[in-house]
């Protein structure tokens, strides 16, 4: 984990973005596949899917916790994708859109949740995460997206900005807001103060 | 923070698990073989279905629309007083400000103290009396609009879209303000078509009229203070050639000619196209390259979010005239949009942080928020304007947003702010 020039902590070496350095095709693939997209070609909504599905499932998993609905989520990520392509001025950042996309749906589920309290992570996962997902549903859902996105998926200050439609500023506000919120509530929660006081498990 | 909890490992440990336990939870393979069901049936839709769908939804759109036509505006208040008096409505505020909004899209922000009649509403505008006070009128303009305003013996007639009314009673006196557009004031003898960047003062002495027109703001600082929520702030090279104008019409004000060749040119600027910067998240490269092809012209076929890329990097190299001009471009160009709504924001943190005008700056987070109020920057629009509200003094009203604030986002980083406000 290194430490960024505004001290927002960025996670580095143990956790590079394997998946998205390996999945995501080369910038003249996006530009083929949007074009096929956009002339309806179902070759190009699969290959779209093929490049992008891990890296999105991720994202979506790293604002929202391992939820039971996730592949209804990965679905709508990508029927919205395919639906709006025409809104997608520059095939080239593809894979940055469908990430804007993924935090309009995470941010709809996320209130549907608060909406629906028995709406919960799957029994699955362990304490711990169970414990990271209770604290980060008490933050504010623009706080808990971005500090998902920088924090634990890893993206660039620019990408966190780029997709939740903020300046890189305002990204940056709400990331150190976030930790310092999430560090607060992190207090009240006995499996993150055991395992901060036991070391990593 | 002696025990806080070591984010650091934490994330990463979390992470793993969440990565372990993905597939089982969600099978890319049946998600996949999902969505081809999707993609080949999309695919496959015949083009008899397609004409059959349009056809069906221009039914629709032309009921719809003939329904809109006639159907009368709605209308809701907010912190206002409403009392029936005969067939209007009287809508008073009391210490804080109010406002009023109109099913299409127009709003009116009631001064505080202020008494205002909604005399009567029809499907393209209202009739709007004001009887004391002030107002700010911010009217959706189109080829249909009937919105008339009256004030004592004036009357004011819409022909553009946004401007200020304040009516003293007493002295009988209308001050106008035109912030966007155009409108025609009548009354007491007097016709008179104002223009956007004019105010007036009217009095009416025994039928008799007096007008103190003043073509443009007296200054650069009450320029800033008064500047239009959608119209181009002047740069600060722009205002002489602004104050020397002779038309009572002013053209916005323009980046200069010479603007591309003063602006900064990273070394890596190098012939990159802008849009390439600006996909790379080098928005102050974006800016240098845009500018070096001459700024006016590249926004000119910007896409709303280019336009937005470019106020960023324009702001991170130091020139706000060209930012605000990338943004009031988006406006003009997008109005409508969520873009048109980020760049009412961003030009509120501008005059807010850059050229301390509180005034634009409280216009373009109300701008902000009327546009988007569940947007994602609603929560920093609201925090802004309580800040704005206690830098001019206005406490009771500061007061009111931080209860708001409070309600909305009771951990929020305006949250302190607020509460301290609200200590007895």
């Amino acid at each position: 984990m290194d430490v960024d020039s505004t001290g927002a902590l960025v996670r580095s070496g143990a956790h590079p973005r394997l998946a998205v350095v390996c999945s995501a095709p080369a910038p003249d693939r996006s530009v083929e596949i949007v074009r096929g997209l956009l002339a309806g070609q179902p070759w190009a909504a699969m290959e779209m899917f093929d490049a992008y599905a891990l890296d999105v499932r991720r994202v979506l998993t790293r604002m929202l916790g391992v939820d039971a609905e996730l592949n209804d989520l990965l679905h709508d990520v990508f029927v919205q994708a395919l639906e709006g392509i025409e809104r997608l001025r520059e095939p080239q950042r593809l894979r940055a859109w469908l990430i804007g996309i993924c935090v309009h749906v995470a941010r709809g589920r996320i209130r549907k949740r608060r909406r629906c309290w028995w709406m919960i992570l799957l029994a699955g996962d362990s304490e711990l995460a169970a414990a990271t997902y209770r604290v980060l549903d008490r933050l504010e859902p623009e706080d808990r997206i971005v500090l998902a996105l920088r924090v634990l998926e890893g993206l660039e200050m620019n990408e966190v900005a780029a997709a939740c439609g903020v300046s890189r500023s305002t990204a940056k506000r709400r990331v150190a807001h976030a930790q310092a919120r999430f560090r607060e509530l992190s207090e009240a929660e006995p499996a993150l103060r055991e395992w901060a006081e036991g070391g990593e498990a | 923070m002696s025990r806080c909890v070591p984010l650091t490992t934490l994330v990463e440990q979390v992470a793993r698990e969440q990565d372990r336990a993905l597939d089982d939870v969600a099978p890319i393979a049946a998600a996949r073989a999902r969505f081809e069901r999707y993609a080949v049936r999309r695919a496959r839709r015949e083009p008899w279905v397609l004409a059959a769908c349009v056809a069906a939804g221009a039914l629709a759109a032309g009921s719809l629309l003939l329904w809109y036509q006639v159907r009368p505006l709605g209308y809701e208040t907010e912190r206002l007083e409403v009392q029936p008096v005969d067939s209007a409505n009287v809508l008073r505020s009391h210490a804080s400000e109010g406002a009023v909004r109109f099913s299409d899209g127009s709003g009116l922000q009631v001064g505080a103290d202020a008494t205002v009649r909604i005399e009567s509403v029809n499907a393209h505008g209202a009739v709007v009396r004001l009887d004391h006070g002030s107002l700010l009128a911010s009217v959706v303009h189109t080829r249909h609009s009937e919105w008339t305003f009256l004030a004592g013996p004036f009357e004011v007639e819409i022909i553009g879209t946004s401007f200020e009314l304040t009516w003293d009673a007493r002295d009988s006196t209308l001050n106008v303000s035109v912030r966007e557009g155009a409108i025609r004031v009548s009354g007491c003898s007097v016709g008179s078509r104002m223009y956007a960047g004019q105010r007036a003062t009217l009095r009416c002495v025994a039928g008799q009229p007096e007008m103190n027109l003043s073509a443009v703001p007296p200054s650069p600082s009450s320029a800033s203070e008064s500047a239009p929520p959608s119209q181009p702030v002047p740069s600060p090279e722009s205002r002489p050639s602004r104050l020397s104008a002779s038309g009572p019409r002013q053209a916005p004000p323009q980046p200069e000619a010479t603007d591309a060749a003063s602006a900064p040119e990273p070394a890596d600027a190098g012939t990159s196209s802008w849009r390439e910067h600006a996909a790379a998240g080098r928005m102050k490269d974006a800016y240098a390259a845009a500018a070096r092809d001459g700024f006016e012209k590249e926004c000119g076929s910007a896409s709303a979010r280019d336009l937005l890329d470019l106020a960023d990097g324009a702001l991170l190299s130091g020139r706000v005239d060209h930012a605000t001009f990338a943004l009031m471009q988006t406006r003009s160009k997008h109005a409508g949009t969520a873009a048109a709504s980020t760049a009412a924001y961003k030009l509120g943190r501008i005059a807010f942080d850059q050229r301390g005008a509180l005034g634009d700056a409280r216009a373009w987070f109300q701008a902000y928020l009327q546009e988007a109020p569940a947007g994602t920057l609603a929560r920093e629009a609201a925090g802004r304007l309580i800040e704005i509200d206690l830098k001019t003094g206005n406490q009771a009203s500061a007061k009111d947003r931080a209860k708001d604030y409070l309600q909305r986002w009771p951990q929020g980083p305006h949250a302190q702010l607020a509460r301290k406000l609200l200590e007895p």
